[in-house]
C-alpha cells in the first residue's frame, strides 16, 4: 500500500505506535522526508499523551441493572385464588336451580311449632322433605328473578304462606317485608349441637334455594353479589354467615349439598 | 449470553460504561440513562451477543445514544474547563497536566474525543473501536491521529508541553 496526502494520517499513526515492520517505517520516514509540511504533524504526535481518569467512575445502581431469575409466586396466593374461584363456583352452584328452570320454588317454610322440639329426631339430610312434610308445608314463593309488577302482585295475592292456622309466626320470615341482611336473628345464645339436633327449624331450605337481589318480601333471606371477584366474594360470604347464623339459631335448615356450599362460606 | 454472564457483565463493565457516558454527555445524572440505555439493549439483545463483545456492544449503544442525544436535544455541554475558551491567552497553572488534557480532549471533535476515550480511557483496540464507532479501523487511526496532534497543539497554546 502506497502512502499518499490522502492516507498519510494512518500511517504516521501506526510508524508512531511502533505498529510497522523496518521496510514500512522506512517508507515512512521517506515520505515524510519528501512532505515537510505533512512532518510537522507527525514531529506532533506524542503516544505518551494519553487521558487518564480523573477519579473512579462507579456506577452505583448496578442493582437495578440485574436481571434475576424470574421470581416465584408463592404458592399460597396460587391456592387463594383457587380456593376464591372454588367458593365463588360453590355460590354459583349453589344458588343456580337444578330443577325446572322456571320452578319458583325455592323454600319451604315449615308451619310445625319451632323451638324446642321434642322428639330428638335426627335432622334429614337428604335433598328433599319427605311427603309427611311436604304436607305440613306451605311453600314460598320467590321468584327467580325480580318479579314483574304482575308476578308480584300475584305473589301478593297468595295467602299468609307462614301465618297458616295453627302455626306461631313468630318470626314470619316469608312474610316480613323486610329481613335484614345481617339480622337481628333470634338467637337467643349459642345454641349446643345437642339443640341444634333436637331443635326442629322452622324453614327447611332445599339446595335449589334461588336469592334475588331485591328485598322482595318472599324471599327469606337477600344477598347483592357482584362480578367483581373480591367484592362478589365478599357479599357471598357475608350471606353465608347470615344464612349459617339462622341455620344454627334454628330458624333455618340447610340440607344436602348446601350444607357443604355453606360451610365453603 | 446466559443470564449470569449478563449479570456478571453488569458487575464488570457498568463503571466503564458509565465513565464513557459520563464524557459522553458530560452530564453524570444524563450518563445514567445511557449505562442503563445500553444494558437494556444488551439484554434485548443477549441471544446475539456474545460475552466477549458485550462491552463493545454496551460502548456502541452507549455512543449512539449520546449521538442521538446531541443531534435532537442539541446539547453541547463543554467540560467547565473549556469556559476559558480561546481568550486564555496565558497558561493556567492552577490545574495540572492531566486536567490540561481533559481540556484538550473536550475540544476535539466528537468522533475523535469518542476514539481516544476508547483507547486511552477503556483500552479497547482500534478494530473494536472501529466496531463499536461503525468505522473502519484505518478511519480510526486517522482519527487517533488527528486527536493527539490536535492535543499536542491545544496543550502547546495552554502553555503545556511536557517535551520541554
Amino acid at each position: 500500500m502506497t502512502i499518499t496526502s490522502d492516507n498519510y494520517e494512518q500511517w504516521f499513526y501506526r510508524y508512531s505506535e511502533g505498529e510497522l515492520d523496518a521496510e514500512q517505517r522506512a517508507a515512512v520516514e521517506a515520505f515524510a522526508a519528501q512532505h515537510p509540511d505533512l512532518a510537522e504533524e507527525l514531529a506532533l504526535y506524542d503516544p505518551s499523551l494519553k487521558l487518564q481518569p480523573s477519579a473512579p467512575t462507579v456506577y452505583t445502581d448496578k442493582e437495578s441493572l440485574l436481571h434475576r431469575q424470574p421470581t416465584v409466586v408463592p404458592l399460597w396466593r396460587w391456592a387463594a385464588a383457587a380456593c376464591a374461584v372454588g367458593v365463588m363456583l360453590a355460590g354459583v352452584w349453589f344458588f343456580t336451580p337444578s330443577g325446572e328452570p322456571d320452578s319458583p320454588l325455592v323454600a319451604e317454610t315449615h308451619i310445625q311449632q319451632p323451638l324446642p322440639h321434642q322428639g330428638g329426631e335426627p335432622l334429614p339430610t337428604t335433598g328433599s322433605a319427605s311427603a309427611a312434610d311436604q304436607a305440613s308445608h306451605t311453600p314460598i314463593l320467590t321468584p327467580k328473578r325480580p318479579p314483574l309488577p304482575a308476578q308480584a302482585a300475584a305473589l301478593h295475592r297468595c295467602p299468609n304462606p307462614v301465618g297458616a292456622p295453627g302455626s306461631k309466626p313468630s318470626q314470619p320470615i316469608a312474610d316480613s317485608p323486610s329481613i335484614p341482611t345481617e339480622p337481628p336473628l333470634p338467637m337467643p345464645e349459642t345454641p349446643s349441637v345437642e339443640a341444634l339436633a333436637e331443635a326442629e327449624p322452622v324453614v327447611i331450605i332445599h339446595h335449589e334455594i334461588y336469592v334475588v337481589a331485591n328485598a322482595e318480601p318472599e324471599i327469606v333471606q337477600e344477598g347483592t353479589f357482584t362480578d367483581e371477584p373480591e367484592e362478589g366474594l365478599e357479599s357471598l360470604r357475608a350471606f353465608g354467615r347470615g344464612l349459617t347464623a339462622r341455620i344454627r339459631a334454628g330458624v333455618l335448615r340447610a340440607e344436602g349439598n348446601a350444607r357443604v356450599a355453606l360451610a365453603s362460606l | 449470553m446466559t443470564r449470569k454472564e449478563y449479570n456478571n457483565g453488569v458487575k464488570l463493565w457498568a463503571d466503564d460504561v458509565y465513565r464513557y457516558s459520563v464524557h459522553c454527555c458530560s452530564d453524570s445524572e444524563t450518563a445514567k440513562d445511557g449505562v442503563q440505555e445500553a444494558f437494556a439493549a444488551l439484554w434485548e439483545h443477549r441471544d446475539t451477543v456474545s460475552t466477549d463483545k458485550g462491552k463493545s456492544f454496551l460502548m456502541s449503544v452507549v455512543h449512539n445514544w449520546a449521538m442521538s442525544l446531541h443531534r435532537h436535544e442539541k446539547i453541547h455541554q463543554e467540560n467547565a474547563f473549556d469556559l476559558m475558551g480561546e481568550t486564555t491567552a496565558q497558561p493556567d497553572t492552577s490545574f495540572d497536566l492531566r486536567e490540561a488534557l481533559q481540556i484538550a480532549a473536550a475540544r476535539l471533535p466528537e468522533i475523535q474525543r469518542s476514539a481516544l476515550l476508547l483507547k486511552d480511557m477503556e483500552g479497547f483496540s482500534c478494530r473494536e473501536i472501529a466496531e463499536i464507532l461503525n468505522l473502519s479501523e484505518n478511519q480510526v487511526t486517522v482519527y487517533l491521529f488527528r486527536a493527539r496532534v490536535s492535543m499536542k497543539k491545544t496543550l502547546i497554546a495552554l502553555g503545556y508541553d511536557n517535551n520541554k
